[in-house]
């Protein structure tokens, strides 16, 4: 048995005087400085070298690099702007320039999907654009967003503070955003460099992924056009190994799709609908394609979902469409993404589902 | 609250201070249960009614086993009514709404309600005050008993009531499951409802502690608490309430009889152990959790050589997360000046799987020897008893671990590797020139690789709780499949570097640790104390410098919390 206890007698059985306080104090400085010194240290060099050196990861990047894009106006030179908000589904299967010339004529697309977009991160970014000038917003929305929304990724919250998302958005302060996400969407620099403590990591695991993974671009954080990063395709073992994936993963993830109460889903989007409506850009939904294997999941979803924007239509014209069962299993890269034929299949729908921008059209809603 | 957290940092501090303000010892003691109170009612206040209860009840036994005459009618009352009052704090106001609200970061909502709404509020209010009255009956009716009787009539009402608890809380559920199954594969369907109650964390552990007081004072190895409050703070004292090690009453009452002290060799020593326990549980088992997790998620369909690297790397990441908790908890237990027993003594070196159970979860063990096996009969009797006897006790601690029948499977696994090991020391033992070979240091090695292929087995059937996958992932362990690329395995999300890098740095250390130990019989613990100043500074920040650049973004719950 290893004797790991300290020589001195415990709990005061041997000796008897009395331990003065400032010695305690002493004792305590002596052990906590030299730790705190070493957190410093750390502090110091990961914020001036490690992290000017490796940057931020791509996918906190990316809403950083839209925000700076909108600040220098990017839209400045187009009539009629049409965005397309998106998860991962929409990085991977949207490219804007096909949209765009499968569009009436008159619309200049642009793509700002966003790897792993929730709720709250689809609106701030909804916001945005349309206070940039978008005139239509279209989400491509993946059922299971109508659920309950979730927490925004901490890593994400960051590139929304640093982007200024929050700052003109009421919104955000009500009870789809938790206290510790709102005190990060404040954050500054420091918080900021803290939290990416282990961006080194992080860079090694993702080169060790592409290692393990052949088949991933890292494209431009600024690529508003066709931001793809899977070249490669699954199939066989493991694409079955992904479907069932995405299956555990949207199990655990359709929360409360069905609740009505004033933190489910349903009403965050009555909420953006009826905010839309107050403003010159136009809202409208589009449900993502779904992998034929993971139909028996989604259809009663995508019914579900469908029929709740329904009446949205009717009585304040939102736009919804679906592409639900556009793409077959030979236009996906695996489970979830389309791959290179899905995203000529889906932007090409997409461009022919559009309606002609405003100057065509004699009233939009 | 986790170990690992700010609010466990204040709470600390704050206990500290009064250690050092405050002299009396009675006060002392206060202050620490209401500490114990705040640390465990953090996940949930309602919970606190069970320590309570626990208190209560085997301080009531352990006083009739004496026939105490401390223990007045009016005392039974006043219990009843301290439970009763417990009951209504604990349970009625509108706890669970005020905590989340507040672990949110955010006030409650105007129209929360101060009454508590769950199913189960008045029923379980009612069961309480049907005890607190029944108690003090039954207290004097068990008094009435003849000695023998009497001490047998309150030791059975304390154990029932602590497993009747326990069995309430972790076992109905997995019962009426496994009732539901076994009626359904013969044709049949039974009506027995589960229920929706969580599990009290770390409830196992404070029962296994709490049964072995009112044994211990049946056993006459010692004498009844007098103060209510100091068997209370036994059964709640924070720093190793919720994973052990599970404490004995002689361990620890002893030190309530004269006030505690803090001293600086003390809190350096403490400060020592909880810095390693902290490396092992953020740096170690938090870091290589995340892969561990992707590989048993969907285990099926993944390739022996990652079947085994998930195996190997949960046994990793339990022992860091499992004994890094019990360094932490001695650690803050040693800064207030009591010592807290050892938990674990390198177990992964261990060359036979009799020497693996001495060296892991030692107060499991002990407590399983001491209070199971030995008054079954332990090996006093026939050889076929004493393997029964092994059996049974096996089969019980692992249900102990978790109310599934995986937990079973492994205690079956473990009792039937320990009766093996037994017939064959036995058979070496007789055998001179068979002995001394099997303690040459090749044949040490060759015992320890097998060991180890046999506890890291025993690892896998401990994760997978579902009977196919370890099936599945059994057979791939044991029938290499001969496929050595991982590249289809998905990994990825596991941050597969940051898991195998922490496993390597933790046999490194682990490994000069148990060397250390071999030659010189001290640890890296002991001997940090014992450098000069400059030497721990620099280690003291390069912890810092560790901490700072692997601690995970979010603080991982301890893998025991759940026994």
């Amino acid at each position: 048995m290893p004797d790991d206890q300290p020589k001195a007698p415990i709990g005061g059985g041997i000796r008897t005087e009395e331990p003065s306080r400032r010695g305690l104090l002493a004792e305590l400085i002596r052990l906590c400085v030299p730790l705190l010194v070493g957190l410093g240290l750390a502090f110091a060099i990961h914020h001036f070298i490690v992290l000017p050196q490796l940057g931020l990861p791509a996918d906190v990047r990316r809403p950083i690099a839209i925000a700076s894009s909108l600040d220098a106006d990017l839209f400045k030179d187009d009539d009629s702007v049409a965005v397309i908000i998106s998860n991962s589904a929409g990085v991977e299967g949207i490219d804007a320039s096909i949209v765009q010339a499968a569009a009436p004529e008159g619309w200049r697309v642009y793509n700002f999907s966003t790897n792993g977009t929730n709720q709250v991160e689809a609106r701030l970014l909804a916001d945005r654009l349309a206070d940039a000038g978008a005139d239509l917003v279209i989400w491509l929305f993946r059922p299971d967003m109508l659920s309950t929304p979730r927490s925004m990724h901490p890593d994400v919250v960051f590139a929304y503070a640093l982007g200024k998302f929050a700052d003109t958005t009421p919104w955000i302060g009500g009870p789809w955003v938790d206290a510790e996400t709102l005190t990060q969407l404040d954050a500054g620099q420091s918080a900021m460099s803290a939290h990416f403590r282990r961006r080194w990591l992080d860079a090694l695991n993702y080169s060790m992924r592409r290692r393990m993974r052949s088949g991933i671009r890292t494209p431009e954080s600024d690529n508003f056009q066709s931001p793809f990063n899977l070249e490669v395709v699954l199939d066989g073992e493991r694409l079955d190994r992904h479907v069932g994936e995405i299956a555990a993963m949207m199990d655990a993830e359709l929360t409360g799709i069905e609740a009505n109460g004033p933190t489910s889903g349903r009403e965050f989007m009555r909420e953006m609908i009826d905010d839309f409506m107050h403003r010159p850009a136009e809202l409208a939904i589009v449900i993502a394609p779904t992998h034929p294997d993971l139909d028996e999941q989604f259809k009663p979803i995508e019914i579900e979902v469908l029929s709740f924007f329904k009446p949205f239509s009717a009585s304040k014209g939102l736009r919804v469409g679906t592409a639900a069962g556009l793409l077959e299993v030979s236009d996906y890269a695996d489970a979830i993404h389309p791959n290179e034929s899905g995203r000529v299949r889906l932007s090409t729908w997409l461009g022919e589902w559009m309606p002609p921008p405003p100057s065509e059209q004699s009233d939009l809603r | 609250m986790l170990f690992q957290t700010t609010e466990f940092l204040v709470l600390l501090t704050v206990v500290l201070i009064a250690i050092m303000v405050i002299r009396r010892r009675r006060f002392q003691h206060g202050v620490l249960t209401a500490a114990s109170f705040l640390f465990y009612g953090w996940w949930d206040v309602r919970f606190l009614l069970l320590i309570v209860l626990s208190t209560v009840v085997d301080y009531s036994a352990a006083m009739g086993i004496v026939k105490s005459r401390r223990m007045t009618m009016a005392r039974g009352m006043m219990l009843g009514m301290l439970l009763i009052g417990a009951a209504v704090f604990f349970l009625l106001p509108n706890w669970p709404d005020w905590q989340a609200a507040l672990k949110a970061g955010r006030m409650p909502e105007p129209g929360t309600p101060w009454i508590a709404r769950w199913s189960g509020l008045f029923p379980s209010i009612g069961l309480v005050v049907v005890i607190a009255i029944l108690g003090p009956l039954t207290y004097v009716l068990w008094a009435r008993l003849k000695d023998a009787s009497r001490r047998r009539a309150f030791l059975l009402t304390s154990i029932t009531v602590n497993l009747g608890v326990l069995a309430f809380f972790k076992y109905f559920n997995f019962f009426v499951d496994s009732a539901h199954g076994i009626a359904g594969s013969l044709g049949y369907d039974i009506s027995i409802t589960t229920l929706e109650v969580a599990l009290p964390v770390g409830i196992s552990f404070y029962t296994f502690q709490t049964m072995s007081y009112t044994i211990d004072v049946y056993r006459g190895k010692l004498r009844p608490e007098k103060s209510l409050l100091r068997l209370g703070l036994y059964v709640s004292y924070f720093p190793q309430l919720v994973a052990g090690p599970i404490l004995r009453p002689s361990e620890f009452l002893p030190s309530l009889r004269k006030s505690w002290v803090l001293r600086a060799e003390n809190l350096r020593s403490g400060f020592n152990l909880a810095l390693i326990g902290l490396f092992k549980k953020v740096i170690i088992a938090d870091n290589v959790a995340p892969l561990v997790d992707v590989i048993f998620a969907r285990p099926e369909g993944q390739s022996s050589i990652v079947i085994m690297l998930g195996t190997f790397l949960f046994a990793v990441q339990i022992y860091c997360d499992f004994s890094g908790y019990t360094d932490i908890a001695r650690a803050i237990s040693r800064m207030f000046g009591v010592e807290i027993p050892i938990n674990f003594n390198f177990p992964y070196f261990s060359t036979s799987i009799t020497q693996f159970w001495r060296r892991w979860h030692i107060s499991l063990s002990s407590w399983l020897r001491d209070y199971l096996y030995i008054p079954l009969g332990g090996s006093r009797v026939s050889i076929p008893m004493t393997y029964v006897n092994l059996m049974i006790t096996m089969l019980l601690g692992g249900l102990w671990h978790g109310a599934s029948w995986n937990f079973v499977v492994w205690g079956g696994y473990q009792g039937a590797l320990l009766a093996g090991n037994k017939v064959l020391a036995e058979f070496t033992s007789k055998v001179s020139w068979l002995d001394r070979w099997s303690r040459h240091w090749a044949v040490l090695v060759v015992r320890w690789g097998i060991t180890t292929y046999l506890w890291l087995l025993g690892w896998l059937i401990f994760r997978v709780t579902n009977f196919s996958d370890l099936w599945y992932c059994v057979k791939k362990f044991v029938i290499f499949d001969g496929s050595l690329g991982i590249g289809a395995a998905g990994l990825g999300r596991g941050d597969p570097f940051t898991a195998v890098g922490a496993a390597a740095v933790f046999f490194l250390l682990h490994a000069l640790d148990y060397l250390l130990s071999c030659r010189t019989g001290s640890t890296f613990a002991t001997r940090l104390g014992t450098v000069p100043y400059p030497v721990r500074a620099g280690v003291y920040a390069l912890a810092g410098f560790a901490f700072f650049f692997a601690w995970p973004a979010r603080n991982g719950a301890f893998i025991y919390f759940q026994f």
